[in-house]
């Protein structure tokens, strides 16, 4: 699943790596959305910090990318990585902001969604991002968050369980 | 599940992720007190804004038009001579020959309009891109200068 359209990896990915500044470009765009809607959930405040951070990494790195039509896979596992270190690191010091809510859809309903998430860990809500959103199976989510799948069993049943919880309150 | 928290990073912060990644990069960012729209207007007309915001661009000349991509054919001070590709879109401009690389966003801030330019050297040249970075920031932030008193008198 990707942000949009499947956009022309195969000529975009090389032309970037090559030093292409308008495919650069034209992958950010198609980038931005699908990384945003990974990391916001688990981001929260640090939303749009975690989103640039991620695409920094993920189009810095680009030329570490062996196959284009892997783009999205690669960038995801660095996205969610950055939203979860910086939620945690942020978690610990930060007086939040409050975020952005997107302008469409139920405008409550996404800010009850944004409290609830915003009373579980990172490490909760990732899992439950890519479990439930992006609808990975346990071995692809536990390695692309470098933990056993035990662990993604068991902070899921608690992710679910303090979602279910939180949101009935 | 389209009610979850997410996030647009905004012309200028696309263009931030830009620098970042493109190798030897410089940078500038700075509020022009002018309202986007006439801004942009002003930047999108390439052919008098080039000259102005680049300074390494004599004439700059739009050949061609399809969309959000332009060619246009620039000329230097030296008298080198230039193909560009540009991608224009509102809000964000991005072009390059295959000697240099340009980029240009702007977006509506809380005191004026957040104004970014960037500018990078393209092929065998790219490793000069740190070394003259500091110059390249000058550069850059007099150009940005320059673009405000144009559009505010």
């Amino acid at each position: 699943m990707t942000g949009g359209g499947q956009p022309d990896l195969l000529r975009l990915v090389p032309a970037a790596q090559g030093g292409d500044a308008l495919a650069l470009e034209a992958l950010l765009a198609v980038l931005e959305p699908y990384v945003a809607r990974l990391v916001s959930p688990i981001a929260l405040g640090d939303a749009a910090d975690a989103t640039q951070e991620s695409l920094v990494l993920v189009l810095r790195n680009l030329r570490g990318l062996q196959e284009p039509a892997a783009l999205f896979s690669w960038a995801r596992t660095i996205a969610v990585r950055q939203a979860v270190h910086m939620a945690r690191s942020t978690s610990q010091t930060a007086v939040r902001e409050p975020v952005d809510i997107p302008d469409h859809g139920d405008e409550q309903f996404a800010a009850d969604v944004h409290d609830v998430l915003d009373r579980m860990t990172p490490e909760h809500r990732a899992v439950l991002v890519l479990r439930d959103i992006e609808g990975l199976d346990e071995r692809t989510a536990s390695r692309l968050l470098d933990v056993p799948r035990g662990t993604v069993k068991s902070r899921l049943a608690r992710a679910r369980a303090g979602f279910r919880k939180a949101w009935q309150q | 599940m389209t009610n979850l928290p997410s996030t647009e990073l905004g012309a200028v912060r696309r263009l931030q992720v830009l620098a970042a990644s493109i190798p030897g990069a410089a940078y500038d960012e700075t509020v022009v007190q002018a309202p986007f729209e006439s801004l942009w207007a002003f930047v999108s007309d390439m052919d008098t804004s080039m000259p102005r915001l680049f300074p390494n661009f004599r004439t700059w000349r739009t050949v061609a038009h399809h969309g959000d991509h332009l060619q246009a054919a620039a000329v230097g001070y030296l008298g080198q001579r230039g193909v560009f590709d540009v991608t224009l879109k509102p809000g964000l401009c991005i072009m390059q020959d295959r000697r240099f690389i340009g980029g240009i966003a702007a977006q509506p801030g809380v005191t004026g309009t957040r104004f970014a330019l960037l500018a990078a050297p393209r092929g065998p040249a790219r490793h000069l891109g740190a070394p003259l970075r500091p110059l390249a920031q000058r550069l850059l932030r007099r150009s940005a200068r320059r673009l405000g008193t144009h559009l505010t008198t």
